[in-house]
């Protein structure tokens, strides 16, 4: 493609690179090899992290999960930790195209592509994340969602990296689901995504953070449902509410346009999915009792 | 816009000028004649592409040949040669998964970069490795039994050492 | 009995199949000669309009050996499998979204593409028809000039059909429609044409008819057959999709005109535009039972949208209408099928060739029929289904094998239903 690649060793010399003008990162490629074909401007030069082992640290502490930037889907799926702690993001992981995809596409590279319908962008904001930007000109801290600012747009400078994402482990009575809609298993860019999060005290939802993914322009937090769950006690007859709940919040805001009928409806199921998967831990028993999952 | 790029291909190592900037698939084909890796969409979704990539597999259509900097890359033509053919490629012929061709090279690399890793893989394993591969000709179930059939016979030869 | 049969019942391998796996069988986009150039197309991106081509920027890119367009057809400039309506290069007139313009010849696939963006091409944009059914009115535009859209009416009579109504204690009718589909064969287009020793055009390509392209190139080319060669690489899919010419023409004028060796791939997008689809139908279907559950009459309207160009529309069309009464024995059967011309994407062979459509809208038909009767659909089946010794409705009397009802039966064992009794278990 007649563009410069550079390739760092550090990710000093990578910050270094970025502070020249017109330059853009590559990790994995995987959507962004696309775009510059289909371009007619390029950029000056390209720098690639993706081999940066301070980019693909996989950092699991008590308190918190550190991923790099760097980190692919496969790093991902592989890590026992997070499969056996989170088994959601794990699954969320294995929905991303195919595994030749999943071999080569980072988590930073969902993220700052920002599509509308990125799978890990709903899961990472119901789980609070922050981005941990690095310059030249220092480090700084943004929450996920508020770092997404459009579609396909994020609050990164050009001289800035992304340099990894962290968020807080899961609490004893704690749970977190993440569920998708697309056309096929494999391959597929999802239709809906929804991402819960839930905190349970006996009975009660002590607190709920909802993200649903592919119905606007970005991940979008249901405040709505969030404050009609909150306080509520978890059962199917309230979780059914909130569907309902969402589902006319949908319809709302997809308006006129011509996907609207059918995600009005989807949307229920996909919901209700990411819900009970966040509370599995403590059983939905009593949800199957009382008339059974219709999912 | 050349410049020194050093990797292993098919277990060869090469030193080579090149443009970093293209995609590893055109160095492939339009450098080295290495056909047998086939372009069929461009963007990742058809898998005719796959090469293996330090034990990895990714579609050579999304990689730059500047970022495989000193890996070790097998394609199609790394595998068996004539008179000594690889086990996948042999139970390829056998089971009658081959229709068109134009996805069994990548669909036999994706299937070495599970058995390589995995020796007794069950079908849910072999669906999702090929998961990134389509196929337009077969229904997909001939590729299954040949990639079933190739970890047995991989299997005994092993058990044969 | 098949005890003595030394092929039937066994397996044989490919012949190609080694090769294959191998990575070492050649398609076309695998062919790289000495001295070779490269062509990019340049197509309509109107779907209905005239056109005025201006070459003279783009010929001065460097890169460019030569641009060809209309002006270069020394011989025919239309070709298609049946009727001769398509255009090597569109002349005056553009009918569909992705009717071949130009082909811009070039050192490098880049070059040609950037020269490709320096043609200009003046469109005068008309409104065209996308809808077969008010493709068939009247005063509908004409796709072709001077041509009337309806390509072909294909009509089946049998029996009397009000009377077979008349004698129907239940009629249920409805509209069906399918939408266009790609073939998606994986390989995209891709072909090279070289001029050899003896002055001939040879053209490595993946074609489903090598003898039609080697005819269709002789007469652009003004050339005899004799001078063409036509040779079929391996072919990456094809299921339909490759019955009619795409880049053969291209490619053999621009080697015959350049003596150089000229190749050309298409991107899976250019793919998409460049190639025909399966038909959509419109179907209006209308059956006719009597409550024990005999099949007594079917009438279906089928109307097939061929888009710019006829391809194979009269032979699916009138496929359509032959298999239009599905597997099941109906006296009274009348059937109109028409292949009309809109400006959408051209339709051609695929998969099914025309009987791929129908079933939907006859099986539906007796679903409904059978729901409203209250018969249980696969006993509703296996009543009316053709046996050995049946008429269909084009008359033809079914002497081989016909192993439908034991299939339904196997079938309808499988998914636990119990045939004698009627109950599923």
């Amino acid at each position: 493609m007649n563009i410069k690649l550079y390739k760092p060793s550090t990710l000093n010399e990578a910050v270094e690179l970025m502070g020249y003008n017109d330059g853009r990162i590559i990790a994995g490629g995987t959507d962004l090899i696309i775009e510059l074909r289909n371009r007619n401007e390029k950029p000056s030069y390209l720098v690639d992290i993706s081999s940066l082992s301070e980019l693909k640290e996989l950092r699991i502490e008590k308190e918190m999960i550190s991923i790099g930037s760097a980190v692919t889907f496969t790093d991902i799926i592989e890590n026992k930790y997070i499969k056996e702690k989170l088994p959601c993001f794990t699954d969320m992981a294995m929905m991303i195209g195919a595994v030749q995809i999943q071999n080569r596409a980072t988590i930073g590279g969902n993220i700052c592509n920002a599509a509308p319908a990125a799978d890990s962008i709903p899961l990472l904001m119901s789980l609070g994340a922050k981005c941990i930007i690095i310059s030249q000109r220092g480090i700084r801290e943004v929450l996920l969602a508020n770092f997404i600012n459009d579609k396909g747009k994020v609050r990164l400078n050009s001289d800035e990296i992304l340099k990894l994402i962290e968020f807080g482990s899961l609490g004893e009575n704690e749970g977190c689901g993440f569920s998708k809609l697309g056309k096929r298993n494999a391959m597929s860019i999802s239709t809906i995504s929804c991402a819960v999060k839930i905190r349970l005290d006996e009975d009660i939802i002590d607190n709920i953070c909802i993200y649903t993914g592919s119905l606007g322009i970005k991940a979008t937090k249901e405040e709505k449902v969030e404050s009609f769950l909150k306080g509520v006690i978890y059962n199917k007859q309230n979780i059914d509410k909130a569907a309902d709940l969402l589902s006319q919040e949908v319809s709302e805001r997809l308006g006129t346009r011509a996907s609207m009928p059918y995600k009005r409806v989807a949307v229920k199921t996909v919901f209700k999915e990411a819900c009970y998967s966040a509370a599995e831990k403590y059983g939905n028993d009593q949800l199957y009792m009382s008339g059974g999952s219709d999912i | 816009m050349k410049e020194k790029i050093c990797f292993t291909l098919n277990n060869k190592y090469l030193s080579i000028d090149a443009d970093l900037s293209m995609r590893l698939i055109d160095f492939l084909r339009d450098e080295l004649r290495l056909t047998g890796t086939k372009e069929g969409c461009s963007q990742g979704e058809c898998g005719a592409c796959t090469v293996i990539i330090d034990g990895k597999t990714a579609n050579s259509c999304l990689v730059l040949l500047g970022q495989i900097e000193g890996a070790h890359i097998t394609t199609i033509e790394g595998l068996g040669d004539e008179n000594n053919i690889h086990p996948i490629q042999q139970a390829f012929i056998e089971e009658g998964a081959v229709q068109c061709g134009y996805c069994i090279p990548g669909m036999v690399l994706s299937a070495k970069a599970l058995l390589d890793k995995n020796c007794g893989p069950d079908k849910e394993y072999i669906k999702r490795a090929i998961s990134g591969n389509l196929c337009r000709c077969t229904g997909y179930k001939k590729i299954e039994k040949a990639i079933q059939r190739a970890s047995e016979k991989m299997k005994e030869a092993e058990n044969d050492d | 009995m098949t005890k003595n049969l030394n092929t039937i019942g066994k397996s044989e391998k490919r012949v190609d199949a080694k090769d294959k796996v191998m990575g070492k069988a050649l398609y076309p986009g695998d062919i790289y000669m000495d001295n070779m150039v490269y062509g990019y197309t340049v197509r309509s991106t109107i779907p209905c309009g005239e056109i005025r081509v201006d070459k003279s920027q783009a010929q001065k890119h460097p890169g460019v050996l030569y641009i060809f367009t209309a002006d270069d057809i020394i011989g025919n400039n239309h070709h298609g499998v049946i009727i001769k309506d398509q255009e090597v290069f569109c002349k005056k007139k553009v009918r569909r979204i992705g009717e071949p313009i130009a082909f811009v010849v070039a050192r490098s696939y880049e070059a040609a593409k950037e020269a490709a963006k320096m043609i200009s091409i003046e469109f005068k944009e008309f409104t065209g028809v996308f809808d077969p059914r008010e493709a068939m009115k009247d005063d509908a535009s004409k796709v072709h000039k001077g041509k009337d859209n309806l390509i072909f009416h294909y009509k089946l009579r049998d029996g009397n059909i009000e009377e077979g109504f008349m004698n129907s204690d239940i009629i249920v009718e409805n509209n069906y429609e399918t939408s266009m589909v790609e073939h998606s064969f994986l390989q995209p287009e891709a072909g090279v044409a070289y001029v050899d020793e003896k002055g001939s055009v040879n053209l490595i390509v993946a074609t489903q008819y090598p003898h039609y392209d080697r005819e269709e190139i002789a007469q652009a080319l003004n050339l005899p057959q004799e001078s063409i060669r036509i040779i079929t690489s391996a072919v990456g899919g094809a299921f339909g999709g490759r019955e009619d010419i795409t880049l053969q023409i291209h490619l053999a004028l621009a080697s015959y005109k350049l003596k150089r060796p000229v190749k050309t791939i298409y991107s899976r997008e250019e793919s998409f535009i460049a190639h025909s689809k399966r038909h959509p139908f419109y179907m209006h279907y209308k059956t006719g039972a009597k409550k024990d559950g005999t099949l007594m009459a079917m009438e279906a309207e089928i109307i097939g949208d061929a888009g710019a160009h006829a391809s194979w529309a009269i032979n699916i069309l009138r496929k359509a209408g032959v298999h239009a009464t599905g597997p099941y024995l109906i006296p009274n059967v009348k059937v109109d099928c028409y292949a009309v011309y809109t400006n959408n994407p051209y339709t051609g062979a695929m998969r099914g060739f025309g009987a791929a459509q129908v079933p939907m809208a006859y099986e539906q038909q007796i679903d409904e029929i059978a729901n409203r009767l209250n018969i249980n659909p696969i006993d509703f089946r296996l009543k009316n289904c053709f046996r050995i010794g049946s008429k269909t409705a084009t008359g033809q009397i079914i002497e081989g094998s016909i192993p439908l009802g034991k299939l339904i039966k196997i079938a309808a064992e499988k998914i636990g239903y119990n045939i004698s009794t009627g109950v599923s278990i």
